[in-house]
């Protein structure tokens, strides 16, 4: 049955792959190759079925073919669709990352091998093909204007410099509309694509703080993960991206209380990153939560000055001004504190911790 | 003759004869104590035989008299052991018959118990199994609500970096 849908649609490859092919032995390219699509194949499959599709072409579907991977996601729940492409795109990543092929080319002190990635969300037409019932398959021919563009958005890839995957306008405004995604995008960069005819948006992933990056990845590849991307920020010219997913990573051990030993180590990783990222606000608000709540380098004062660069960089941003309110309330400061949360309600009126503590700060004068 | 046999006897002939008639006559006389002795031993022996004889025939009589009274007896006793156990039967057939009722209905009580035993066993093995199941459904949703906290924090610290 044919049926117009909202597909999130992640385009991805190995970047490079063409040079690799004329570099590499046959053999040598064809067990790269094996490497990558097992890879892919691993993430992807135990992402979608652990995320809860049902797959089968009714809400998604992906193919391998040489080294691109093509996911198409349309649970009828856009956002989440959108969630779930970004931790795919960056889960892809890291797999690669820490895979035999990569870990081979570490230790020969050579740069790793990269996998881009293009989203974009759009209206496509999902149909059952009859030639394809003929071949004993079931999954339906997914088309549409919005493939194409994903498809040349992910040929920019290797133009990026911090996450390279690049996204649409479409994703781009569908995570802006949504806050429940911590993502930021570099500025557009209008771009003519072949036989498109038109100047398209492309942003690109500059930020992606998600916990699930990590604990969500296919057990057997989780071994030596962390120590695998500590690795790699440790070699000259480390991916940015590695910086954020495993201070995201940090945090999480931080706040289940278990590792305190890892704070000083997480503050000397995250100074790290700022020189290595352009996008800094992010990294900002990891130090100062570190300081903030963090029990061995437990610093507000140090804390606050983190924060205060993060809005520095980012007036408006939510996180910062939440959490330097919360460190002035707890120095004492309570008016600066109520100013923050002001600042936060003049920003987001439904913000329900800053409603309640305005509430009290007045009742307190009162 | 005998005078002269004497005559021309001397005095150790004489001594010698009249020992030997000496002696003869002591033969005989013990002969005839021995055999008065023999007489009164056989008269003994007899006597006694007789005596044997009366006390078996004693004995016989006794045996005999006292199988009787014994059969006697024993015919009473089963007799009377009959018409008590006839009696008795009278009873037990009266007993059963009263108690007829009672015991089918006891024993559909006991049936109804045993029904009731086996029912709540199966109840209590069911039961078991439920709580067992709910338990580990609890376990498992306490898992989960673990899990959604978890979820939870872990997305505010998300969203609040």
């Amino acid at each position: 049955m044919k049926e117009s849908i909202v597909a999130t649609i992640v385009f991805a490859d190995l970047m490079s792959s063409t040079e690799m092919a004329k570099n590499l032995t046959l053999q040598e390219y064809d067990e790269m190759i094996v490497n990558l699509q097992s890879t892919m194949y691993e993430v992807v499959s135990h992402h979608l079925s652990s995320y809860g599709y049902v797959g089968k072409g009714l809400d998604s579907y992906w193919s391998i073919a040489g080294d691109e991977l093509r996911i198409f996601l349309y649970s009828g729940a856009v956002h989440f669709d959108v969630r779930n492409a970004l931790l795919l795109s960056t889960k892809i990543k890291l797999a690669w990352l820490a895979s035999g092929f990569n870990e081979r080319v570490l230790e020969e002190g050579r740069l790793v091998s990269r996998i881009g990635a293009g989203i974009n969300c759009g209206k496509v037409i999902k149909d059952a093909r009859e030639w394809r019932a003929r071949m004993g398959e079931r999954q339906p021919n997914i088309e549409g204007y919005a493939i194409n563009v994903t498809k040349r958005i992910e040929s920019v890839s290797r133009e990026g410099n911090v996450y390279q995957i690049m996204v649409g306008d479409s994703l781009y405004r569908r995570c802006q509309e949504s806050n429940a995604i911590n993502v930021a995008f570099s500025k557009p960069r209008s771009l003519v694509f072949k036989g498109l005819g038109q100047k398209i948006p492309v942003y690109e992933l500059v930020s992606f703080v998600n916990f699930e990056i990590l604990p969500s990845m296919p057990a057997f590849l989780q071994n030596d993960l962390l120590d695998k991307m500590e690795y790699a920020v440790s070699q000259p010219n480390p991916e940015p991206w590695i910086f954020i997913t495993l201070l995201r990573h940090h945090a999480s051990l931080i706040a289940s209380g278990r590792h305190e030993y890892l704070e000083s180590h997480a503050i000397e990783l995250a100074q790290q990153a700022l020189e290595v990222l352009e996008y800094k606000t992010v990294i900002y608000n990891m130090l100062g939560w570190f300081c903030a709540y963090g029990q061995r380098v437990r610093n507000l004062e140090l804390a606050l000055h983190y924060f205060d660069q993060s809005l520095s960089l980012e007036p408006g941003n939510e996180a910062a001004l939440l959490h330097k309110a919360r460190i002035l309330d707890m120095m004492g400061q309570m008016d600066r504190a109520r100013h923050t949360y002001e600042e936060i309600l003049s920003q987001n009126q439904d913000h329900p911790e800053a409603r309640r503590k305005v509430v009290q700060y007045r009742v307190g004068q009162g | 003759m005998l005078g002269e046999v004497f005559g021309n006897a001397s005095y150790i002939d004489v001594a010698l004869v009249l020992l030997i008639v000496f002696v003869l006559f002591s033969g005989i006389k013990v002969q005839r104590r021995v055999e008065q002795r023999i007489e009164e031993m056989e008269k003994k022996i007899l006597a006694l035989k007789k005596y044997e004889g009366d006390a078996f025939q004693s004995l016989d009589n006794r045996y005999v008299s006292l199988k009787k009274t014994l059969f006697d007896k024993t015919n009473e006793l089963i007799t009377k052991l009959q018409a008590i156990l006839k009696s008795n039967k009278a009873v037990m057939s009266e007993i059963d018959n009263k108690t007829k009722p009672l015991k089918a209905s006891l024993d559909d009580t006991m049936d109804k118990v045993e029904a009731t035993k086996d029912s709540l066993r199966k109840t209590i093995l069911e039961n078991e199994k439920e709580m067992k199941n709910i338990r580990k459904e609890l376990n498992d949703f306490s898992k989960e609500i673990q899990r959604m906290k978890d979820d939870i924090r872990e997305r505010t610290i998300d969203l609040e970096l």
